[in-house]
C-alpha cells in the first residue's frame, strides 16, 4: 500500500487538534481523496477508543465508596511521636542552619568547666567533716621562735549534744592549720565562749589574762 | 561570624557569668577592743564597757579575759570573696590582712597575717579555719596602756 507524506507527519497532528487551522483546512480536504491518510487517521481514532476503553473499565472496578472515610482518617490519626517530631525538628535545623563544629567543641569545653566547678562546689558542701575542730586549751609558747605550731588540748568536754539544750551543738572553735610568729604565741579555746584565742606577746608573764 | 556560630559560644559565656556572679561573698567583720585594768589612769575610759558593744561579744569578752574595763575602737564590716585578700588598719599603724582562701565543710579557711611597723612586716601569720558565722580573737598587742583585743568574723551566706 503506498504511503501519503501526510500519513506519517501530519495526520497524528490532525488527530490531536495541534495544527493551525488553516492547514487543518487542508488536510481534511486532502483526507477526502487519500485512502492511506484516511485509514491512519482511523487507526489513530480507534486506538484511543480503546485505551479510553480500557481506563474507564479499570475506574469502574474501584470502589470509591470508602474514599473520603479514608481522607477523614489520616487527618485524624495523632500526630508523630515526640523522639520522631524532634528527630524532624533536628532534621529540618540541620538543613537551615548548618553545624559549626569549633563553636559547638568550645561551647562544650566551657560548659564541662562550669560543670566539673558547680561538681565540686556540691561534692564540698555535701561532705561531712570527718573530725570535730579541737577545743581546749591552748599550750604553746614559743618564745624567740619564728613559728609556732600550737598543740591544742581538750580541756572542758563543754555541753556538746547536751540533751537540755534542745539544739545542736555548733562549735565556734577555730582550726588552725599553720600559725608563725616572731613573738611569743600562746593559743586557748575559751569554753565559756567555746571560741578560740590567740595571743601574741613579748612578755607573756604579764600580758596573758 | 554568623549568629549560629555566636550563639552557643555567647551561651556558654553567660553560663559563665552566671557562675561567677554567683560565686560565694564572705563577710568578714573585725572589731576592735582596747582592754585595760587600770581604767582610772586612762583618760576617757569608763570601767567596764565603753560603745556600743554587741550582747554576744560583750559575754565573750567578759568570759574570755578578766580586764577591767572594754572600750570598742572600731567596728568593721566588709564583703569579700573567696581567694581574695582583704586589707584592714588597726589602731597603732597596725595592718590586718585577711584572705578567705575557700568554703568546706560549712567551715571558712582563711589566711589571716598581722603587721606592724612603719615597713609593715608581718609578726603573726596564720592558716586556720572557722565554722560559718563563727569567730577567734587576736590579742596581746599594747596600745596606749591597755591591750588590743580584735575579734575576726567570717559569714558565707549558704
Amino acid at each position: 500500500m503506498a504511503m501519503c507524506p501526510h500519513a506519517e507527519r501530519l495526520i497524528p497532528l490532525l488527530h490531536d487538534g495541534e495544527l493551525p487551522s488553516l492547514l487543518r483546512r487542508e488536510m481534511h480536504s486532502h483526507l477526502v481523496s487519500c485512502l492511506p491518510c484516511t485509514r491512519a487517521l482511523s487507526l489513530l481514532e480507534r486506538g484511543q477508543e480503546l485505551v479510553s476503553q480500557v481506563i474507564d473499565e479499570e475506574i469502574e472496578g474501584i470502589d470509591f465508596s470508602t474514599f473520603w472515610q479514608g481522607i477523614e482518617d489520616k487527618l485524624r490519626e495523632s500526630r508523630p511521636s515526640w523522639p520522631m517530631r524532634f528527630r524532624l525538628w533536628v532534621e529540618r535545623w540541620h538543613l537551615t542552619q548548618p553545624l559549626y563544629a569549633p563553636a559547638w567543641a568550645v561551647a562544650a569545653v566551657l560548659l564541662l568547666t562550669v560543670g566539673i566547678l558547680l561538681q565540686q562546689r556540691s561534692t564540698t558542701a555535701i561532705t561531712q567533716s570527718p573530725t570535730f575542730p579541737p577545743e581546749g586549751i591552748a599550750t604553746q609558747s614559743s618564745p624567740d621562735a619564728r613559728s609556732a605550731q600550737p598543740a591544742l588540748v581538750s580541756e572542758h568536754p563543754s555541753n556538746r549534744n547536751d540533751p537540755e539544750d534542745g539544739v545542736a551543738f555548733v562549735s565556734n572553735q577555730a582550726q588552725i592549720e599553720s600559725l608563725s610568729s616572731s613573738d611569743t604565741v600562746a593559743v586557748w579555746n575559751d569554753p565559756g565562749n567555746n571560741s578560740t584565742v590567740i595571743w601574741i606577746g613579748s612578755d607573756m608573764s604579764e600580758e596573758t589574762p | 561570624m554568623s549568629l549560629s556560630r555566636i550563639a552557643p559560644i555567647g551561651l556558654a559565656f553567660a553560663l559563665l557569668c552566671a557562675f561567677q556572679a554567683h560565686a560565694q561573698e564572705v563577710e568578714l567583720r573585725i572589731e576592735t577592743v582596747l582592754a585595760m585594768n587600770s581604767p582610772v589612769d586612762a583618760p576617757g575610759l569608763i570601767k567596764g564597757f565603753e560603745g556600743t558593744f554587741n550582747p554576744d561579744l560583750q559575754k565573750q569578752l567578759t568570759n574570755a579575759f578578766p580586764y577591767e574595763s572594754y572600750q570598742l575602737l572600731e567596728r568593721v564590716s566588709r564583703k569579700g570573696q573567696l581567694g581574695k585578700r582583704e586589707d584592714f588598719s588597726l589602731p597603732g599603724g597596725r595592718f590586718l590582712q585577711i584572705a578567705p582562701r575557700e568554703y568546706t565543710n560549712h567551715r571558712i579557711a582563711l589566711q589571716i597575717m598581722l603587721m606592724e611597723g612603719s615597713a609593715p612586716s608581718p609578726f603573726m601569720n596564720a592558716a586556720l579555719s572557722l565554722p560559718n558565722n563563727g569567730t577567734v580573737f587576736y590579742g596581746g598587742r599594747r596600745y596606749q596602756g591597755g591591750i588590743l583585743i580584735i575579734r575576726i568574723g567570717a559569714t558565707v551566706k549558704e
